[in-house]
């Protein structure tokens, strides 16, 4: 079980959802997206709401079905082999068994009218041959493994708490002993203390299983807790990627550092809150050229007019962005 | 503990309502009972003899507070034109009509859910235009009409089933159908809509996520979640569904409740009338406190521990 070259590799990915009327524009939520993910390290994937990070956790897995319409082009490449070339099938003995999910919104992502044993059973049941007897103590170990009472398997969600629901779906994750976990916003809707025991519950199982993690937030500070990369998304696109610390010590693309910059700090009260001008752009109506340059403070007449490229910034996990603006031979420490 | 109480109060009220409703229309309608108990070549003097027996001279307060204190006995009086005991006739028909309700019932559920849930996982597919079609047509027909069509096919030509009267099993077929049909076309919309609606939940992504098969997604994840308003609703038609039977029972001949209002009417037998009104009303108000119920314990969510 043990094979820890196993990657998760997403290569240009693009995800359109058809107009919502019929004089409409299509939406562009994801624009040409690659990411990898090796088993034992989390990556994290961050930008702000709207930047197409949850659409691309939905179609590693191809979650949303296709009569809603949706056009999913690229390559996600598990252990080597493209899973969007596997029949639905296949596909279905890969989700929740090689590749596990965890949403943002527990409450809303369990069944209201299962048993928390039931919805964590049929997992095993979906997956591996095992007679009840062994269903239940095998739910009742995943309970114990994410701190939580066995009482809780004779429960409705319900009548669980944000933090207890989120761990059931961490516990539901971990049945099969993925490869991969693809975490959507793991933490936002919990409150600060709870988010705490989440993450070190997460960052825990991650060493104990040697899973390789997708960490999704919007929240920078989350994530220097947790990952050892991270890769920015703005606009349906990778911006710049690299190494957790090289990317906090010295971000190279603008939108990287303004993100930074718009972390607010601990300790400081009464300084100003840091905002990026502007919103983040519509993904029915993404600007020409850079997609940020309407924002930036650096933006030239180049970036209305080209798209950059992602270009390689040397580090020891490499370090890219794909910006203009960045200074010939800027390499990050 | 409070929501059983407040749900007997507003049975008893209703009780209450359909009783005055029911004795105030019965007086409206023209028709004097009198005047059909005596015949045509009967005297002044018999007629007035019995309305006197009846108790039909006296002040309309004096019926009503009479009629309002037996029925709270739960006394419905004597027919007018048998003597016999209300509550007696009525007993005596309605297992035919409940049982008439009940295979409707049934029918319409069996149809429905499959046929919904199909619908609904196969949306703008043939299949879901050929239900939908299936359902414009099944709530535009009446069910008594379906009935006379039923019966021409089935009786008359193809022999397979009675013809009229009652007796067994195969008496109840064609008419449990007829009224089956137009409630399982509603039932279907309701199953369809709620299951799309169940089926776009995030529950359903973690299922998928999951790797679960698609018949347990729909199966064990969807539809129990979607048959809750179906609940409701079907709690309503059953209502619905014992006054259509009281309508079919006169195509099919079949000696229930229906018939026996029906003669009673004609009789202008004033207790039996009340009778079988209220006594329909009361069976309605408890299916739907029982539906009532029924949901509070199905659905984990209204459950209190």
């Amino acid at each position: 079980m043990t094979r820890p070259e196993v990657k998760l590799e997403i290569r240009n990915l693009s995800v359109r959802f058809p107009p919502l009327t019929s004089g409409g524009r299509a939406s562009c939520a994801v624009r040409g997206m690659s990411i990898s993910i090796s088993r034992g390290e989390v990556h994290a994937l961050v930008g702000e709401s709207g930047s197409g990070k949850s659409v691309t956790a939905r179609s590693i897995l191809r979650l949303d079905s296709a009569d809603t319409g949706v056009e999913i082009r690229g390559e996600v490449l598990y252990d080597g082999s493209d899973i969007y070339h596997l029949r639905e099938d296949e596909l279905r003995s890969l989700r929740g068994d090689r590749i596990a999910m965890v949403f943002q919104e527990p409450t809303r992502y369990l069944n209201p009218s299962l048993r928390i044993g039931e919805q964590i059973g049929e997992v095993i049941e979906a997956h591996m041959e095992r007679k009840p007897a062994q269903v239940r103590a095998r739910v009742m170990t995943l309970l114990d493994e994410v701190g939580l009472p066995s009482r809780v398997a004779r429960q409705y969600p319900h009548q669980l708490s944000g933090g207890m629901s989120q761990r059931v779906m961490i516990a539901m994750a971990l049945t099969c002993e993925p490869d991969f976990l693809i975490a959507d916003e793991p933490t936002t809707s919990l409150d600060v203390t709870i988010q705490k025991q989440i993450l070190a519950l997460l960052a825990r199982l991650r060493v104990q299983y040697g899973m390789g993690v997708l960490f999704i937030s919007h929240d920078l500070a989350v994530v220097e807790s947790i990952a050892q990369r991270i890769s920015v998304m703005y606009a349906g696109r990778i911006v710049e990627s690299g190494g957790t610390g090289e990317i906090l010590a010295s971000p190279l693309h603008p939108y990287t550092q303004a993100l930074i910059g718009a972390v607010p700090e601990a300790g400081r009260r009464g300084s100003r809150l840091v905002v990026i001008p502007g919103r983040p752009p519509d993904s029915r109506n993404i600007p020409p050229g850079c997609a940020f340059h309407p924002r930036c403070p650096l933006a030239g007449e180049v970036c209305s007019r080209v798209d950059p490229e992602m270009r390689s910034y040397g580090g020891q996990v490499p370090h890219t962005a794909a910006c203009h603006m960045i200074r010939a031979g800027a390499t990050s420490s | 503990m409070f929501f059983l109480l407040r749900r007997i109060g507003r049975l008893i009220l209703t009780v209450l309502m359909v009783a005055s409703l029911v004795f105030i229309i019965v007086r409206v309608i023209p028709g004097d009972p009198a005047l059909v108990i005596a015949g045509v070549d009967a005297k002044p003097a018999d007629i007035v003899a019995i309305r006197a027996k009846l108790g039909t001279d006296r002040p309309l307060s004096v019926q009503y507070g009479d009629w309002l204190w037996h029925l709270v006995r739960l006394d419905f009086g004597t027919s007018f034109s048998s003597g016999e005991s209300v509550s007696h006739l009525i007993l005596d028909r309605f297992p035919l009509t409940m049982s008439l309700a009940l295979f409707g019932f049934l029918i319409a559920v069996v149809v429905a859910v499959p046929l919904g849930v199909v619908s609904a996982v196969r949306r703008w597919s043939a299949v879901d235009y050929t239900v939908m079609a299936y359902t414009q047509i099944g709530l535009a027909i009446p069910a008594f009409w379906l009935g006379i069509i039923l019966l021409l096919f089935f009786s008359v030509w193809l022999h397979l089933f009675p013809l009229f009267g009652s007796g067994g099993f195969s008496h109840l077929v064609l008419p449990s159908i007829a009224l089956g049909v137009g409630r399982s076309a509603l039932l279907i919309r309701i199953v369809r809509g709620a299951m799309i609606e169940e089926l776009q939940r995030d529950y359903i992504t973690t299922a998928r996520a999951k790797g679960l098969a698609e018949s347990r997604i729909v199966l064990r994840h969807a539809l129990p979640n979607a048959l809750f308003p179906v609940l409701t609703v079907a709690g309503i038609q059953f209502g619905y569904l014992l006054g259509g039977a009281i309508i079919i029972e006169q195509v099919f001949s079949l000696p229930g409740i229906g018939r026996l209002l029906l003669q009673a009417i004609s009789a202008r037998d004033f207790p039996l009338i009340q009778g079988g009104v209220i006594f329909v009303a009361i069976v309605f108000s408890l299916v739907n406190f029982a539906v009532d119920v029924l949901y509070s314990v199905a659905n984990p969510k209204v459950r209190v521990r």
